[in-house]
């Protein structure tokens, strides 16, 4: 529990000081900025005609519409189908690695543990084209074992299939919770069973994996409303064959052709949002409750590393064999795409080498600017997000604001905006609000949108961070004769740098990976690289989707290094 | 400058009177100590001062500046107040240097540079680490960041000093050093202090009156010598000085001390607080240190004498502390003797025994 921060309010006669007006800009900005979307789409699910109709009058036909209509129905059960397997898939996959990398000796540990990680840094939707060019059913894989084994092996345009791919994708979210989790246990637990007679395998699958449960259910939450909300693996592996999601039901009915049902795509979106909502509540009750299972003592144990005997390499070569066709095949095969004219297994690769998809993409001017312009969103936008989510952190956490409680809600809530409903809402948000027009066709409705979407992701960057920081800090900068702002400026986010410059490599990398928000917002001139990707995936041209992917893998690895190299200098006392 | 008018202060946290209706007036240069066990309000009364915490109702005034005002729900915020702080953590500031430390309050007020690091140099003078104005926080003991805080105070010559337990984090050695070094600055500075702390021996050595506080109120105002000679009640005899407690019931009074019943044909005399009455049962409080030996001399002229069975005994050193029973009271006493036996007599006199209503 937290001190009530030190009040700011003016004494005697000045109606407003800097403190306030600092804090209520900002907290009048983020509602402003976390309602744009929204109330398009809730108005324009009661409306009758296109929210740019003057005509239009309120009306409740469109949910009817919507629940009578046997497509919807059907992309609801479809989503929960696949968000359920997926969740599941990642779940295994997820505490195998976080269990066998974080606490086993087996061979290459070290090397596994980088690897597990990298889907996270990569667009799923590079991730699901990866796999659509060597596992889908005209893939190198595929027709390669197709020639040995005389029949199709696989169909990756199944539900099965489906959820093998978003379930490798959202896999290390899991290790990620799990791998902190096995680390921090409580050594002695383990001990106690190894005592009365249990050999290392029945350690970890009676001892180690159930005391992981909150970090199970946690993630497991988190995966399923992150599959619920996912458009790339449906869009690229289900609208081939028909099937239809939540989300391509939006994307398709969006972009189907001249006339676009506008009180439906509402009306859906609007389910859309109230369903997650729903699902965050309970996610943020059962967090609450996930006190009770706690497992780790003040006291920092290093946790014993288990002996697998002759297992180890079994499992090393399994996981080996995990990743290879899960990372590297699919990651390669991008590569291989991507300086090839044609790829098939009939003709060797060498001989079908060529520079044309980067060619092409580098002679226009339009797919040039979407590699620029992910950039400056990504460089630019992140700085904006981080600069402006800093200073709702320390109203919320370091300040006398009266509704700092509610900014904590507002700043929160976007968690439960999935990115093609923040883009329909920003899009339609153009249309409604005059103030927002000029930004059509710029970055900046980007900008707008991403750092909507990621407030969340920033803030939880950033407030443990200033929760350690003591409240003596600002107390003691306010009785020598500073005033909020000023500590908060010379103070406190100078003590927040470290976290500051976290939260800008997060935001960096997921707004280079940011594409469904896009995919409404983006007009001639402000396209970036999933956009465009998606464009050139609609057209078949699969040779510059594979090099866009590996144009944004390499940016990303770029930045990557890089932050790592400025973490490293960082020189802090 | 400086004279603290605090004026029916209260300041509740739901059901809880943190501070409940607390009136002190401290004088121009006055060094005063709020003591008190943890939780009974002296810090919040002390943040209430700096203007780091609202209080619910009352005045706070320093020279006719208004500082809080309840019934005008006036709250000067704490950078106007002109307070000097020394936190508990001292709250140095990590990122910035001894140096930077200083210079930031004389920034903010706008002071010349070459004026600044004269007042700099000065300050951290006064606390003898004129040496170290590169350092960060994390580059000094806590005995020198304990002397940077308070240099950081002095630096912007506040109009009042407060203290929040800054002695607390040091070690036993180093906190009487600092209680004197902190009493001489005070003296040599005459600012107005109010010092916030649990451990008597800093309050009776450094203040010049003492403010015991309770469960938010404030039970006994005064100097170091009546508040240790005279406590208000048995909560003030324990908290300073750890009496012991003897129970009995009053008998007659001949103007000075009161007669006490402890048991059947053993009795004492002591000092009665108002309150006191013939017949109903009263609370004696003897400090251990005015419990003496009956040596070969006898008994002084006036004195209490009581019979007293050893129940054990501690060896602390160069004193023994005795734990007596006497009429199935415990009490404890010191003497350098290693004592033989079982049953021990001792004495004390009338005027260090208090005794209050039970």
């Amino acid at each position: 529990m937290q001190n009530a921060a030190v009040s700011d309010e003016q004494p005697f006669g000045a109606a407003f000081s800097r403190a306030r007006l600092i804090q209520y800009s900002v907290a009048v900005v983020a509602l402003v900025l976390v309602a744009a979307p929204l109330v398009p789409i809730m108005y324009q699910a009661v409306l009758d005609k296109p929210i740019y109709d003057g005509q239009a009058i309120l009306t409740l036909d469109n949910f009817s519409r919507l629940f009578s209509n046997p497509k919807f129905y059907e992309a609801f059960k479809n989503s929960v189908v696949l968000s359920a397997v997926t969740t599941v898939i990642a779940g295994i996959i997820g505490v195998s690695t976080a269990v066998f990398i974080g606490r086993t000796n087996i061979p290459g540990k070290k090397f596994f543990g980088e690897v597990v990680l990298w889907p996270m840094y990569v667009s799923h939707l590079v991730l699901a084209f990866g796999w659509f060019m060597m596992y889908g059913p005209s893939g190198y894989v595929t027709l390669l074992v197709e020639g040995w084994i005389g029949g199709k092996p696989w169909d990756l345009y199944t539900m099965a299939g489906m959820a093998v791919v978003a379930g490798a994708a959202q896999a290390p979210l899991v290790h990620l919770f799990c791998a902190s989790s096995v680390a921090r246990a409580d050594a002695s637990l383990e001990d106690a069973a190894r005592t009365v007679g249990a050999g290392p395998f029945t350690v970890l699958r009676r001892v180690t994996v159930p005391l992981l449960r909150p970090a199970i259910t946690y993630s497991a939450m988190l995966n399923f409303i992150g599959c619920l909300e996912m458009l790339s693996v449906p869009l690229i592996l289900g609208t081939p064959v028909g099937k239809d999601f939540f989300t391509t039901f939006l994307y398709t009915q969006g972009y189907s052709g001249s006339n676009p049902d506008y009180g439906l795509i509402g009306a859906a979106a609007c389910f859309l949002l109230v369903m997650i909502s729903i699902l965050i509540y309970l996610q943020t009750k059962l967090l609450k409750k996930a006190g009770r299972f706690v497992t780790v003592k003040g006291k920092a144990t290093r946790p014993k590393i288990f002996d697998l005997g002759r297992y180890r390499w079994a499992v090393s070569i399994t996981l080996a064999i995990y990743f290879g066709l899960t990372l590297f095949v699919t990651v390669g095969g991008l590569g291989l795409r991507a300086f090839t004219t044609f790829l098939t297994p009939l003709l060797a690769p060498w001989e079908l080498l060529t520079f044309d998809n980067f060619a092409l993409i580098f002679e226009y001017d339009a797919y040039q600017r979407s590699i620029t312009n992910s950039l400056l969103v990504a460089g630019i936008g992140a700085a904006v997000a981080v600069a402006f989510v800093s200073l709702i952190t320390v109203i919320i956490h370091r300040s006398g604001f009266r509704f700092r409680r509610a900014l904590e809600y507002v700043a929160l809530y976007p968690r439960a905006v999935p990115g093609i409903v923040a883009g329909i809402g920003f899009f339609w948000g153009m249309l409604l609000f005059p103030f927002m027009g000029p930004l059509h066709g710029t970055i900046w409705i980007l900008i707008l949108a991403f750092t909507m979407r990621t407030i969340p992701t920033a803030f939880g960057a950033i407030s443990p961070a200033l929760m350690q920081l003591s409240q003596d800090l600002d107390q003691s900068s306010r009785t020598v004769g500073a005033d909020w702002w000023t500590t908060q400026r010379k103070i406190i986010l100078p003590l927040l740098r470290p976290a500051l410059f976290g939260a800008y490599v997060l935001l960096f990398l997921s707004f280079l990976k940011e594409y469904a928000s896009a995919a409404f917002l983006f007009a001639p001139g402000s396209e970036i690289i999933g956009t465009t990707m998606l464009q050139f995936w609609v057209n078949g041209d699969s040779g510059p989707v594979a090099a866009l992917a590996v144009i944004q893998i390499i940016l990303t690895i770029t930045f990557v290094v890089f932050a790592r190299k400025l973490l490293g200098v960082k020189a802090y006392g | 400058m400086g004279k603290l008018i605090i004026d029916n202060l209260c300041k509740h946290f739901g059901d809880v009177k943190a501070v409940d209706n607390v009136s002190i007036t401290v004088e121009d240069g006055e060094f005063l100590t709020l003591l008190g066990p943890s939780g009974c309000g002296k810090s919040t009364t002390l943040f209430a001062v700096a203007g780091l915490d609202r209080p619910t109702s009352g005045r706070i005034l320093v020279d006719d500046v208004v500082f809080y005002d309840g019934g005008q729900q006036a709250m000067m915020p704490p950078e106007k107040r002109n307070c000097g702080l020394v936190f508990q953590s001292y709250a140095l500031w990590p990122h910035m240097t001894v140096r930077d430390n200083l210079a930031f309050p004389l920034e903010i007020r706008k002071i010349g540079k070459s004026e600044q690091q004269k007042r700099i140099t000065d300050a951290l003078g006064l606390v003898e680490m004129e040496n170290y104005q590169g350092r960060y926080p994390h580059e000094l003991s806590g005995g020198q960041q304990q002397r940077v805080a308070l240099a950081r105070t002095l630096v912007y010559e506040p109009r009042l000093m407060l203290l929040d337990e800054p002695l607390s984090n040091l070690d036993a050695k180093l906190r009487i050093r600092a209680r004197r070094w902190l009493k001489e600055l005070q003296g040599r500075l005459g600012l107005t202090t109010i010092y916030v702390t649990h451990d008597q021996i800093e309050a009776l050595t450094l203040s010049d009156r003492i403010a015991v506080m309770e469960g938010g109120k404030l039970v006994q105002l005064g100097t170091p010598e009546e508040i240790y000679s005279r406590p208000v009640s048995p909560f003030v005899a324990d908290f300073i000085g750890a009496s012991n407690f003897i129970d009995g019931f009053a008998g007659d009074d001949d103007g000075d001390t009161v007669n006490i019943t402890l048991a059947e044909d053993v009795s004492i005399r002591a000092k009665a607080r108002p309150g006191v009455k013939k017949g109903e049962a009263v609370r004696v409080a003897v400090r251990p240190e005015n419990i003496r030996l009956v040596n070969g001399s006898g008994v002084p002229g006036g004195s209490n004498a009581l019979t007293a069975s050893i129940r054990d005994r501690d060896y602390l050193g160069a004193r023994f502390q005795y734990i007596l029973d006497v009429c199935g009271t415990e009490l404890r006493m010191e003497a350098e003797q290693n004592l033989e036996g079982s049953q021990v007599d001792i004495s004390f006199t009338p005027e260090d025994c208090i005794a209050f209503p039970a």
